[in-house]
């Protein structure tokens, strides 16, 4: 993060922070035994209507 | 994307192409499914993957020195473009979860049943972060270095195997017809060959003057040869019926080779292997995705970008299948599902590559 905000790159400090923030909540909410749905449920969902499977 | 000075070889793309097809393959099998006929799945696939290779070799040589995402946004301009390196990134994505979870499910049956497979986890994807923090130049000197060596201790096991092996165990052949054989070679094909995609991503990096259809072609020819190989000992060595019992079959095999009563135990190194050529495969994905995220911020450098995203990685793949048996249960569904992205986009863009550049050249 320093390099980044040496060099002023503001854009990519956000995108950092944004990622960071997202994963941090994920390993919160997996710590504290709140499912998470997976999303292999919704993309086996789609894929077995398309192909009749 | 990738920064100019980032430059590799043939032969180290090559190299990297080749430990990317055998990567998670070699642990979990592609087609076991199909029994005595395995082989003949596998020659089928390679035979489907040959011309999905000739177009993604045709992308790369009609835009020399470009990657994926930058033939992509020349294509389709800004709005589309955006949607379709999206979908590729959300791709690359998911399969760098796939991978790891594949490689923590194996280690945790295979070796340490008691570790939470986060940890292992977690030091996969510290290693993949420092790969792709020191370049592609990197991974590329190091598959280099390491593939003779996975190379030689695969054939070394296949030699070994040898005394154990029955011969009838591949008859007799096509006895449940072609059904399992034909749907076993599209497994094959969409796991692991067509995921090769990722290379039109990693070869912006290629000298210009190498030759895509040649590092594909090679690829196909070597990574078929051992998977062939690999298939035909596991089947020879365990039989029909045991082959589908075990969820990873090449594990089993190998850890049945005895010489003489000094060399056992050799498991621990085909292990080794399996766990390495997972995390170069890992490290490619997470280029990939590290690449598409950065274009789709208009980002300068993706490499800063590795960390939060491997991180992102690690928590999907812990929460992707409840048990190893969802695991192998949805590997029948990736071949449909990664169809969008090996063979539709692909296609697509192949096609609109083609008009695009032929109009231009008679301008």
């Amino acid at each position: 993060m320093i390099p980044m905000y040496k060099n002023k790159q503001w854009l990519l400090i956000g995108v950092y922070s944004f990622f960071i923030l997202f994963s941090y909540i994920f390993i919160l909410l997996i710590s504290v035994n709140i499912h998470i749905p997976s999303p292999s449920t919704p993309i086996k969902k789609i894929v077995t209507w398309i192909f009749h499977l | 994307m990738l920064m100019k000075k980032e430059i590799i070889s043939s032969k180290q793309g090559a190299a990297m192409m080749l430990m990317f097809t055998i990567g998670s393959t070699l642990i979990i099998g592609g087609s076991r499914q199909a029994r005595q006929d395995a082989w003949i799945s596998i020659l089928l696939s390679m035979l489907m993957a040959l011309p999905i290779y000739l177009i993604y070799a045709r992308i790369l040589r009609l835009f020399p020195n470009k990657g994926l995402f930058d033939i992509v946004e020349e294509l389709f301009g800004k709005v589309f473009s955006k949607i379709i390196i999206l979908l590729f990134t959300w791709y690359f994505f998911h399969l760098a979860s796939m991978i790891i979870r594949n490689i923590t499910e194996f280690i945790q049956i295979a070796s340490f049943p008691e570790t939470p497979q986060f940890f292992v986890a977690l030091l996969i994807g510290i290693l993949c972060i420092y790969i792709v923090k020191s370049g592609i130049e990197v991974l590329g000197r190091l598959v280099e270095f390491i593939l003779p060596i996975v190379l030689l201790i695969i054939l070394l096991t296949i030699m070994a195997s040898i005394p154990k092996m029955n011969w009838m165990n591949i008859k007799p052949v096509l006895y449940n017809g072609w059904q399992p054989v034909i749907s076993r070679s599209f497994y094959l094909f969409s796991f692991p060959f067509a995921e090769t995609i990722i290379f039109t991503i990693i070869f912006s990096t290629l000298p210009t003057k190498s030759n895509p259809y040649k590092i594909y072609l090679l690829n196909l020819i070597i990574s078929s040869l051992l998977l062939l190989l690999i298939s035909l000992r596991n089947i020879l060595v365990l039989g029909n019926f045991n082959v589908i019992r075990y969820y990873f079959p090449t594990y089993t095999v190998v850890s049945l080779i005895h010489l003489g009563e000094f060399l056992d135990r050799i498991e621990i190194i085909v292990s080794a292997i399996f766990v390495f050529s997972s995390i170069i495969k890992t490290s490619l994905c997470l280029f990939a995705t590290s690449i598409g995220t950065a274009k789709l911020f208009h980002l300068d450098n993706y490499k800063p970008l590795a960390s939060p995203l491997c991180l992102l990685i690690l928590n999907v793949s812990f929460i992707l299948y409840q048990n190893a048996m969802e695991m192998f249960n949805w590997l029948e569904i990736y071949s449909y599902y990664a169809l969008l992205f090996q063979l539709v986009l692909p296609i697509f863009i192949w096609i609109v590559a083609e008009i695009k550049t032929r109009y231009s050249a008679k301008i």
